[in-house]
């Protein structure tokens, strides 16, 4: 477990300087994509309706979180692979349970900016009212790392980087509309009320908006028990039963 | 540093074949390969011929589509994490690390290998100050020519204190000196701490000067396995002598009419005879022209190239090797 702690450590680091070669285009795609989208939501239905004001402020922070961290993921071991590049870290004696959670932290890191923002913008320029309780740190880590599993798939999975890229966005598309994230779930079509129970960011866009607008309550417990137990059979899933080996 | 002895060997390597798929194109068809602890192994061949696909599949990086591959014991194919504690591997691709200073890379992989920080420290400034890289130390690998980042991260895989190494084509895009350094390095982390090397590559010249045993590759096969010598031996017993004659003297007179003897042009010749006839030749030589006359002669024997062209499809080129040797 030490040695785990320490190559998460030096991994996170190592994960980190890509921030000296494009930080403000990170910071960009982060924080400025999910802030576009919530006024888009907010002048679309949002304007005099505090619940839609909030669905939209939340959802926009469940998309910085999940979404964009698979994204990031995905798209990040597609190209490592493309280079020839993931043979470096294939070739260390570090587990790959450490690998996916220092690059998944480091996603996370790059969208706490997008988080601050897209939080303050709701409260201060959408008059959002907010009363966060103690459950949110807990809620915003198990969300984040809550797709990581799903991007390191496609990223093993896709041939090239370029797959990997087109699969991660059109997966993240998925996410967002087949879940309550913008909306509530009885706006979504029949069908996909029952589809959404299946879908993590049905219990990332609840689990937020509780955190964030009431005292804790036992359901949103639940939810961040359903969330932690659907990341880690994800994250085992992916460590011990996918085959980490190019098979082309 | 070679110890072959009774002890089991690092790698074995058995019936292994890899196709890619979809397109069905077989990189490697059933090789068989046993490499010895605290040896230099040299693995060569052409362009395509199946070097990095075997080399990527001992490293555990890739599954062979069948056969078995043993390291010190253990099945790689089943347990390819367990091959990262043995084995340090330096792939042709090395971007990995971008954003990264030169000596981050190494502090990095030396520490994410295992040691501790402290000792990765030390060992990154060693390597640092050996490989006169201390004017780049500091500057972010995207930023650096091609040679220098595969300087960098040839020098971070051989960090950690692996028994074994792996290098896939390790002196590409480096310049002259800079090989030097590494080759003597290489032969000293052999010889020092009996480290098993095993290097690809198709500057066969240059890696002549260490390899102790050698396989080449051609098409997927092996089609040639053992020592520098007795590859050379197989290929051809002969040795032949070049000649260069001062100019003025009649070259064509003195030495055209020697068995065995080639023209290549004015003044100089190639005279090819068996092995146990160079004592002969050279006396022969000597006495026609006359040292006073001879502006430069030397006697030659195959080299490991000649053995690499001649075992695989690029034979063609070097068939004047044999010209005019009768009887060898």
């Amino acid at each position: 477990m030490r040695k785990q702690c320490r190559d998460f450590a030096w991994l996170l680091l190592g994960e980190l300087y890509s921030l000296r070669l494009a930080w403000f285009w990170y910071l960009v795609h982060m924080a400025l994509s999910p802030l576009l989208n919530m006024f888009l939501l907010y002048m679309y239905g949002g304007r005099g309706n505090p619940q839609a004001t909030l669905f939209a402020v939340t959802g926009s922070l469940a998309q910085g979180l999940t979404v964009a961290s698979m994204l990031t993921l995905g798209q990040n071991i597609g190209s490592l692979k493309d280079q020839n590049a993931y043979e470096h870290y294939a070739t260390l004696p570090i587990s790959r349970l450490t690998f996916l959670l220092a690059t998944t932290t480091r996603s996370m890191i790059f969208s706490v900016p997008s988080f601050i923002v897209i939080l303050v913008t709701g409260v201060t320029v959408l008059r959002l009212p907010l009363s966060p309780n103690a459950l949110l740190v807990p809620v915003v880590l198990v969300a984040g790392y809550s797709l990581a599993a799903l991007g390191a798939f496609i990223g093993f999975y896709s041939p090239t980087g370029q797959v990997a890229s087109l699969a991660t966005q059109v997966l993240a598309g998925l996410m967002s509309t087949m879940a309550p994230v913008y909306l509530t779930l009885e706006q979504l079509p029949q069908f996909l009320r029952v589809t959404a129970l299946a879908v993590p960011t049905t219990y990332v866009a609840r689990a937020l908006r509780a955190a964030l607008t009431g005292p804790v309550t036992p359901a949103l417990w639940t939810d961040i028990g359903i969330l932690l137990a659907f990341t880690s059979a994800s994250l085992w899933l992916v460590t011990k039963k996918v085959d980490w080996r190019g098979q082309r | 540093m070679l110890d072959h002895g009774a002890s089991n060997p690092v790698y074995m390597v058995r019936g292994v074949t890899k196709v890619y798929l979809p397109a069905r194109v077989q990189a490697n068809i059933d090789i068989d390969l046993d490499i010895h602890r605290g040896e230099v192994f040299g693995l060569f061949g052409p362009n395509g011929a199946g070097k990095t696909t075997l080399v990527k599949q001992m490293a555990g990086l890739l599954k062979p589509t069948s056969g078995q591959i043993r390291l010190f014991g253990r099945d790689v194919v089943a347990d390819p994490q367990s091959v990262p504690h043995f084995v340090s591997y330096y792939g042709q691709k090395v971007l990995a690390l971008r954003a990264h200073t030169v000596r981050e890379v190494l502090l990095h992989t030396a520490v994410l290998r295992g040691l501790a920080v402290a000792e990765a420290r030390k060992v990154t400034s060693e390597l640092i100050d050996r490989f006169n890289l201390g004017a780049i130390a500091g500057r972010i690998m995207l930023k650096l020519s091609g040679g220098q980042q595969r300087q960098a991260a040839l020098l971070a895989s051989l960090t950690g204190h692996r028994p074994v190494l792996i290098l896939d084509e390790p002196t590409n895009e480096l310049d002259p000196a800079v090989r030097r350094k590494i080759w003597d390095y290489l032969w000293e982390l052999n010889q020092g701490q009996g480290t098993t090397i095993i290097l690809v590559t198709h500057n066969v010249l240059e890696a002549e000067q260490v390899v102790e045993r050698v396989a080449i590759i051609d098409s997927g096969r092996v089609v040639a396995l053992g020592t520098p010598g007795e590859l050379k031996a197989e290929v051809d017993a002969s040795v032949r002598v070049e000649v260069r004659i001062k100019p003025g003297v009649d070259a064509d007179g003195l030495l055209g009419s020697v068995p065995g003897s080639l023209r290549l042009r004015e003044g100089q010749y190639r005279i090819a005879a068996r092995r146990e006839q160079a004592d002969e030749l050279l006396g022969t030589v000597i006495r026609l022209v006359g040292l006073a006359r001879l502006d430069d002669f030397r006697l030659v024997t195959p080299s490991l190239e000649d053995v690499y062209l001649r075992y695989t499809a690029q034979s063609a080129p070097v068939s004047s090797w044999n010209k005019g040797v009768s009887g060898g």
